[in-house]
């Protein structure tokens, strides 16, 4: 843009590159930063520039975490003989979110895709193949993203997880709870209908 | 039916809105006046792209930043509603309204299904199956509007298959991707054999325009491996893309592309058994396009009873005289409001309907009443 100085430019061409941060949410932002309070910055710029420190990665299931085992691993509440495999630890805070899961993960680190050149081998399979010889687990489930190449990952562990023997399931993919059907766009509406399932009797 | 036509920026049009209020509107005009820029923006208004160019954003005028196409529908049942479509150069900026909200792609598309046939496409549909492909799919897009999710899947997964034939992949990571492959691709072929089973069927009603009908056979052929296709002859219909896909691994390596699958099969038809696409006359090949794109707009009707369907014939004329002509507008109109493009001015004498006539971009009134153009 005209007539901004230098380092408000430069800032915003730096939040231009975060995720779902558009020219104007970008200048926003920037000049929010602008007219704050010189600790206020400092502050923030200090949590930003320490991540790398005080940020790992959970040594068993690769989720985000500050110790070597996440809290969700060193929890002794959770059901560790049910494994969730997710591509990234965003689709896992979703899934803890829904409350709806009280088992493991492990993350994966994205999905299968040869034209952005990531192999098997780039993903964290071997350690989730690792973590199934051990025995515990019962029952896998893939909860990588209904995508082409979220849908070829799963296919390709389910192959993988075969020999272990655990009980292998994909999370539906269907109709929003509380919405109506009229609002539902045709693709979801289509896989739902072919992922009916019989309503039981009593 | 579509009331009204307003653009902006788009080609050589002038800013100008139209009214048809007509099921069938006849546009006349030299070459390069704008006949088929003002056919490409009604088709663009109702289906997001255009007939003449890949990318649609080709349609901004020269020194222009963004266009703008917007329309009036009426609605079986239902008041009319307003269509609007902006497109900005640059990285593919695209708003679609419908009355004033902004909405998605699948949701603006319920709205005003059209199919299109131009004295250009008849002849590479003859010619050229990835055309003919094209020609099924976007007739069985605008029938059944979840068909294209699907092919937008399909060529992600088979992109995704191709690079890893390239770079040697092994057997267990292609696997993974045949079976996404052949999901997504068993739905899109299914559907397709339905619509082509559904197109058959209705041929037969437009015997004066295709007198061929009643003896012509159309199909839908799957692309099967070689050894598929030399041990079972012609009753393979039912061999699994699955089936396919494993057994053209072998030689989808060699060749390091994917050889079976939607992708590659085709649009058939064969009068008295043979091929009209290889040895039928150019005229014959036209007017079994013209017919089977009838029977598209019938389908459409049947399946979507309340979207009615716009037809848009551009310079469909080049060897029909006034009676066939004639014969064709008024079939079309049967099944869809239709706009049709002519340079032979001649033709549209005596047929009731809403003529324009278009010069170095603007659009004027053919009729008695005056001009059709106002500055909105």
């Amino acid at each position: 843009m005209p007539g901004l100085p230098d380092p408000l430019e430069t800032l915003i061409r730096a939040l231009l590159r975060w995720p779902g941060i558009g020219p104007r949410s970008a200048q926003r932002i920037a000049f929010h930063l602008a007219r704050e309070e010189d600790g206020e910055l400092r502050a923030l710029g200090g949590l930003i520039s320490g991540l790398p420190d005080s940020l790992g990665s959970c040594s068993r299931c690769s989720n985000f975490s500050e110790g070597d085992l996440c809290p969700i691993c060193l929890d002794v509440r959770r059901d560790d003989a049910t494994l969730c495999v997710v591509e990234q630890p965003d689709n896992l805070a979703a899934i803890e979110r829904s409350g709806a899961y009280r088992g493991v993960y492990q993350v994966l680190g994205g999905s299968i895709s040869p034209l952005r050149g990531v192999g098997p081998e780039d993903l964290r399979i071997e350690t989730l193949l690792e973590r199934l010889s051990e025995g515990k687990i019962r029952e896998l489930i893939l909860a990588t993203n209904p995508t082409v190449e979220g849908e070829a990952t799963a296919l390709f562990i389910a192959r993988k997880a075969a020999p272990f023997a655990v009980s292998i399931t994909r999370p539906a993919t269907g109709l929003p709870v509380g919405g109506e059907l009229d609002y539902v766009d045709k693709g979801t509406l289509a896989r739902a209908f072919e992922g009916r399932q019989q309503v039981p009797d009593d | 039916m579509l009331l009204t036509l307003r653009v902006r920026a788009f080609r050589n049009l002038a800013l100008q809105e139209i009214a048809f209020g007509s099921d069938l509107v006849l546009v006349t005009g030299a070459n390069a006046q704008g006949k088929s820029s003002l056919l490409e923006a009604v088709y663009q208004l109702a289906t997001t792209r255009s007939f003449r160019s890949r990318d649609p954003r080709e349609a901004i005028t020269h020194g222009e930043d963004a266009l703008e196409i917007g329309g009036e529908i009426s609605q079986a049942g239902s008041p009319s509603v307003s269509l609007s479509i902006g497109r900005a150069r640059g990285r593919g900026i695209r708003r679609l309204c419908v009355g004033q909200y902004i909405v998605k792609l699948e949701e603006y598309l319920e709205y005003l299904p059209a199919l299109v046939m131009t004295g250009e496409s008849t002849r590479s549909i003859a010619g050229s199956p990835s055309e003919r492909r094209r020609y099924m799919d976007r007739a069985t897009a605008s029938a059944l509007p979840g068909h294209l999710p699907d092919l937008a899947e399909y060529r992600k997964a088979l992109a995704q298959r191709n690079q890893l034939l390239r770079q040697e992949g092994s057997d267990e990571e292609l696997d993974p991707w045949d079976r996404v492959l052949a999901s997504v691709g068993e739905r899109i072929a299914a559907r397709r054999e339905e619509q082509i089973r559904a197109w058959q069927e209705l041929l037969p009603q437009w015997l004066d325009l295709f007198p061929e009908g009643r003896a012509s056979h159309l199909f839908y052929r799957r692309a099967l491996p070689r050894s598929m296709n030399s041990e079972q002859g012609a009753s393979t219909e039912k061999a699994s893309l699955a089936e396919g896909l494993a057994r053209a691994r072998m030689s989808d390596r060699r060749t390091r592309v994917t050889s079976v699958g939607p992708h590659r099969d085709d649009l058939g038809i064969e009068v008295q058994e043979r091929d009209l696409w290889r040895f039928g006359s150019a005229g014959q090949v036209r007017s079994s396009v013209l017919a089977i794109t009838l029977a598209q707009a019938r389908r459409v009707r049947q399946l979507r009873p309340n979207a009615e369907p716009v037809l848009i014939l551009d310079d469909v004329d080049s060897d029909l005289d006034k009676t066939r002509f004639d014969a064709l507008l008024m079939a079309a109109r049967k099944e869809g409001q239709t706009f049709a493009a002519t340079s032979k001015p001649s033709l549209t004498k005596g047929l009731l309907a809403r003529k324009l006539s278009v010069e170095d971009g603007n659009i004027l009134s053919d009729d008695e009443s005056g001009s059709a153009t106002g500055r909105p």
